[in-house]
């Protein structure tokens, strides 16, 4: 029994394929402009490490923002159920899910069996998402994976603005002009980063065990302002961008 | 006789006008439409928006709803012109819209409306034109990102592109918010058209549902002063009788209103739209005098009988057994995506904050004896939605459990400080008392379609769904 | 020897939350907070022998960030941040009271007292404030409520609110409020002998010390004052007007300082408003109240209305009375009434003969809009300099 779960975000698509109950291969790819094609182009590739093909799938399910745009889909179900759905089996004991994705954030309160409790995302702009490291990274001129190496953290961060990705980064700009090190000015992007997402989370109060997933967890700096900002432990999974991608393949599951 | 004419004729007939009064009123139409600068165009994508919103290609009582509603907004355009004396009121419906609707019939030739919540349905609902009207009072006075009201915003800006003609009397509802009576002295201040003010105190307790005495003989006495000043700009009595008599007439309506309420509570699979429900319901705010209220009377009758012939069919909007949630307070005006989005989420939107609460005048016998001022001060202070949020909460727990729900959803209007603000702490209140029931605050600007689109809206609400379902399937 | 009585000033308020806390601890007193915008005649609970403490503390991001579980953020930050204190726990006066007052004037401070009802035990007592548009009705009825906040004060004290008392507390703070006055009207002069960042901390500090110290210290302050110039100043005198200045809210006025600018008065809630006028202390002390807080007030704040012309004209003497040349109009983001009104003074400048530039800010508590505020000041300033130079080379 082959089943797939396609998470198609604004920033990169994600598939995971199951094979009698676990997982049998995933990838990652930036979805670009077209989302039909990135779709089927990255289900192709997951089935491939598991040396399968389109034709051996049973029952597909779609989630992200272009969950509606994928053909080969059979149900369409938001990341938020997903999300939480994938969490709760990776680590059954998750409460609470924060996830940082490339143009939205959310938290997520959910039940012992992975139910929705209750979740909020952020508003329409880009501060506290992915997005906002991106316009950063490039403001400070690193590559994004630089940017995102804890050595580069310094240990004074400098007060950003909270507000608006616009804003911060004139800001950042004339931090740089005031000569303030490059490292705390980073350093105080994740703590501005932190402030907004925990600010947002808390508005559904955290329970433990909080896990944090999302493309943005991959990233140790902005896991460690996060605790410290909602002085809950954070736990990451392995592989936080797939955990939408995931819950997608489990719902397909129980469609077979 | 004019290019595209053709459009417009199909347009009305989707209003249900008859070819005749087609004929009749094309010419005023046209004009009104292009004063507001409504193109063909403009005309065509209404149409398809009325028929994918509002349910005009199956229902009478539907497309004579949006007939009233255009046929409100080339009144209001062309009062201008037709009118000597003009009465504006505005949102929210003040208490004394019952006076201002009986100035009617102390002068029936005078022009009545609530230029505010008429641009929002024409302009904003229905051809998705508003944004005109919203920029050029953030031009002015109401700049944007400062979360100024966009239903003052509509009034500001469509008095400035000539949309609104100025007024004769402004009657401000200063017994709730602070923008609205503000942007009416904007009015008086800077166009130099009169206004009064219909104050209240707001500080009633907080936990004590009764409203003293104190505060009602405040409150109807400020209702006096608006009669007094209403008469006075008609230039006749507006006597305590015509009041009783528009009230009377506010009641039919509401009595066919009730069927449907009670049907989309009742019925399963849901019988109409709660998009459709809400845009008839709007015309009690706009066509306020009583002969207006007596052809929205008709129409809802018409629309409550092919509603109770629907649940006879067992025809419905969205699947049987979809999940029953209650909506707080109201749904975004001007983006009726928002409010379909929720019925394409396979939500059963079936009944609204106040389902099961009981209306004042229920207690007709006891109150016919009052003096009419204090009879429309009461029903405003008694009404839980509009006074207080401990109240709110109390209503929407009883109207809970009365209505057997699986959910709640809770619309703030980003901007508005009275209305919008209450739902965090109605949210707190109601699960104190029901626990950890599924409860969404989606944050909405029910007065400005920029800012929050449906598509926005759509995964929390796909999400609310879902946290339903597994909510209801795990109780089960 | 200002500097000392200002460092004395410092120092008491320093201690005033552990004296308060003793004060609650030991009985000896109850502690009746309230929320500022001078629409509570604060004379009533003094009388009554309780500590009348005015919640003035702002400015602070953490404590609107603190509110934001309860509510939605198109309230004022001000608003937000006077439950968002209580929910830190870290501001002590927030936690002292035994009583609340809460005058029910704006919508957001109404919302701040409904938060304290929905999240706390606290008693609250609110207080209906008329329109001035409902003219004897109103100050009939403000009359009344007057009568019942003093009802209840009593029953929490335990002290009969005599007629006797209440003179002598009206008294007292009609004193308190003339040297404000008195002091406030030095910096009439060219150099200033007290800056205004100074002078709004004696405001604030009025809300919250006793008023025998308050009176003592002002005294002392004014003597020490009145025949002193300040250093000389060639900047820009400024006018600042707005809602209100928060204690801990000083980031436009030291902007505006080190940008060269002058702020020489303030027309704010918690500033001019409050010492403007006084409750006269002969007849009825009661009718006496209701006539200073409603009828005979400097100024309507923007919630009221309508209000514009009295304002304005308010604005226009003062800036004339205190030689301005220039307003900064400095309000907080989501206050829908004092931002229509800005745009209309903003007019009416324009409009004037001798024309005053106006300079408006708004701010949300954020740390970070020092940045931005600072670019728009000193812009400001710079302006107002090439007019002064302008007019001098004619």
């Amino acid at each position: 029994m082959v089943v797939a779960g396609v998470d198609v975000g604004a920033a990169t698509a994600k598939a995971v394929i199951l094979r009698d109950g676990g997982i049998a291969g995933f990838a990652v790819l930036p979805t670009g402009h077209d989302i039909q094609k990135i779709a089927r182009k990255v289900t192709r590739l997951a089935l491939a490490k598991a040396e399968l093909t389109m034709a051996d799938l049973h029952y597909t399910v779609g989630t992200g923002y272009g969950r509606r745009a994928i053909p080969f889909a059979d149900e369409a179900i938001t990341e938020i159920t997903c999300h939480a759905r994938g969490a709760n089996w990776v680590i059954p004991e998750t409460r609470t899910i924060i996830d940082i994705g490339g143009q939205d954030s959310k938290a997520i309160r959910l039940d012992a069996r992975g139910n929705v409790l209750n979740f909020v995302m952020n508003d329409k702009c880009a501060a506290g998402t992915g997005r906002f490291f991106e316009v950063m990274a490039k403001v400070l001129q690193l590559p994004l994976d630089k940017f995102a190496s804890p050595e580069l953290l310094g240990q004074h961060p400098w007060k950003i603005s909270s507000v608006c990705t616009v804003f911060a980064e004139s800001e950042v700009v004339s931090l740089r002009a005031e000569k303030k090190s490059r490292e705390d000015i980073i350093a105080g992007l994740y703590q501005a980063v932190a402030s907004r997402v925990g600010a947002m989370a808390r508005t559904i109060d955290y329970e433990d065990l909080v896990v944090f997933t999302g493309g943005v967890a991959k990233n140790k700096a902005m896991a460690r302002a996060l605790e410290e900002e909602i002085g809950h432990k954070i736990v990451c999974p392995d592989e936080p961008q797939i955990m939408g991608a995931l819950g997608a393949a489990l719902f397909a599951l129980k469609k077979v | 006789m004019f290019e595209g004419v053709e459009a417009y004729r199909e347009l009305l007939t989707t209003c249900d006008f008859s070819p005749e009064e087609i004929d009749n009123e094309l010419p005023r139409l046209k004009k009104a439409f292009d004063k507001a600068g409504l193109t063909v165009e403009d005309v065509k994508r209404c149409r398809e928006r009325m028929i994918t919103y509002f349910e005009a290609d199956t229902l009478r009582g539907a497309r004579m709803a949006l007939g009233l509603h255009i046929r409100a907004f080339v009144d209001m355009v062309m009062a201008g012109e037709e009118h000597d004396v003009r009465i504006y009121g505005h949102l929210p419906l003040m208490a004394g819209h019952c006076v201002l609707g009986a100035a009617e019939l102390a002068r029936p030739d005078a022009y009545i409306g609530l230029p505010d919540l008429i641009c929002h349905m024409v302009l904003g609902a229905f051809f998705n034109k508003l944004d005109p009207l919203l920029e050029a009072s953030e031009a002015w006075c109401l700049p944007a990102g400062l979360a100024h009201c966009g239903c003052s915003q509509a009034k500001i800006g469509g008095r400035l592109t000539d949309v609104v003609p100025p007024a004769t009397l402004h009657v401000s509802a200063g017994n709730y918010c602070d923008e609205a009576p503000k942007v009416d002295e904007v009015l008086a201040y800077h166009f130099k058209e009169p206004v009064v003010w219909c104050n209240r105190c707001q500080d009633e307790s907080f936990d004590d549902p009764p409203m003293d005495d104190r505060h009602l003989k405040y409150f109807s006495a400020n209702i006096r002063r608006t009669k007094d000043a209403i008469s006075e700009a008609v230039g006749a009595e507006v006597t305590n009788q015509m009041i009783m008599q528009t009230m009377m007439a506010t009641e039919e309506v509401g009595k066919e209103f009730k069927r449907i309420q009670d049907y989309r509570a009742e019925s399963d699979p849901s019988p109409i739209s709660v998009v459709t429900t809400d845009m008839a319901a709007a015309l009690v705010g706009i066509d306020m005098t009583p002969r207006g209220l007596s052809k929205v009377a008709e129409m809802m009758k018409v629309l409550a009988d092919e509603v109770q012939d629907r649940v006879e069919r067992g025809v419905g909007v969205v699947p049987k057994g979809a999940p029953r949630v209650m909506y707080a307070y109201v749904l975004p005006f001007a983006s009726p995506a928002v409010g379909k989005a929720f019925e394409e989420a396979g939500l059963n939107v079936c009944v609204r904050e106040g389902y099961g609460s009981m209306p004042i005048w229920s207690r007709r016998e006891e109150i016919a004896k009052l003096d009419p001022c204090d009879i429309v001060a009461g029903i405003f202070l008694h009404n839980p939605t509009l006074v207080k949020p401990r109240w709110r909460a109390d209503v929407v727990v009883l109207g809970y459990n009365k209505a057997k729900l699986d959910g709640i959803v809770m619309l703030p209007h980003y901007s508005c400080r009275v209305f919008g603000t209450d739902f965090p702490m109605m949210r707190d209140m109601v699960r104190k008392e029901l626990g950890d029931i599924p409860i969404t605050v989606l944050e909405t600007d029910v007065f400005d379609p920029r800012y929050y689109t449906a598509e926005q809206a759509r995964t929390r609400i796909e999400s609310f769904s879902e946290m339903v379902r597994a909510a209801k399937a795990s109780a089960a | 020897m200002v500097l000392d009585t200002m460092q004395r000033l410092t120092a008491y308020l320093r201690n005033r939350p552990v004296e308060l806390k003793h004060i609650k601890d030991s009985g000896e007193k109850k502690i009746v907070a309230h929320f500022v915008g001078d629409y509570l005649p604060v004379e009533i609970i003094h009388a009554a022998g309780a500590v009348p403490l005015g919640l003035v503390h702002g400015g602070d991001p953490e404590a609107v960030e603190a509110a934001h579980r309860a509510i939605l953020r198109y309230l004022c930050p001000f608003s937000r941040a006077q439950f968002g204190y209580w929910v830190l726990g870290e501001q002590s006066y927030y936690s002292l009271f035994d009583l609340l007052v809460a005058p029910i004037t704006c919508q957001h401070l109404r919302r701040a007292a409904d938060l304290y009802n929905v999240h706390t035990d606290v008693p609250i007592f609110r207080l209906g404030v008329p329109q001035p548009y409902d003219g004897e009705q109103g100050a009939q009825y403000f009359s009344e409520g007057l009568e019942f906040l003093k009802q209840r004060v009593e029953e929490l004290t335990g002290n009969k609110v005599t007629e006797a008392k209440l003179r002598e507390s009206i008294a007292l703070y009609a004193r308190m409020r003339d040297l404000l006055r008195q002091i406030s009207e030095l910096r009439k002069s060219p150099r200033p002998p007290i800056t205004t960042t100074e002078f709004i901390k004696l405001n604030h500090a009025a809300h919250i010390a006793d008023p025998n110290f308050m009176v003592e210290l002002l005294d002392t302050l004014y003597q020490e004052l009145r025949d002193k110039e300040g250093p000389e100043r060639t900047g820009p005198r400024i006018l600042i007007t707005g809602p209100n200045i928060a204690l801990g809210d000083y980031k436009v006025l030291d902007l505006i300082e080190e940008c060269g600018g002058t702020v020489v008065v303030e027309d704010i809630a918690e500033g001019v408003i409050f010492y403007w006028e006084n409750v006269a202390t002969d007849g009825d002390p009661m009718a006496a109240l209701v006539d200073r807080y409603i009828r005979r007030r400097p100024v309507n704040c923007s919630f009221m209305r309508p209000t514009m012309d009295q304002h304005f004209d308010f604005i226009i003497k003062l800036a004339d009375d205190f030689s301005v040349d220039g307003i900064v109009w400095y309000q907080l983001r989501m206050c829908e009434t004092w931002s229509i009104e800005s745009f209309f003074l903003a007019d009416r400048m324009k409009a004037r003969d001798a024309s005053l530039p106006m300079l408006k800010l708004d701010s949300e508590y954020d740390v970070a809009d020092r940045g931005p505020l600072r670019t728009r000041i000193e812009t400001f300033i710079e302006t107002l300099e090439g007019r002064t130079l302008a007019c001098s080379k004619v």
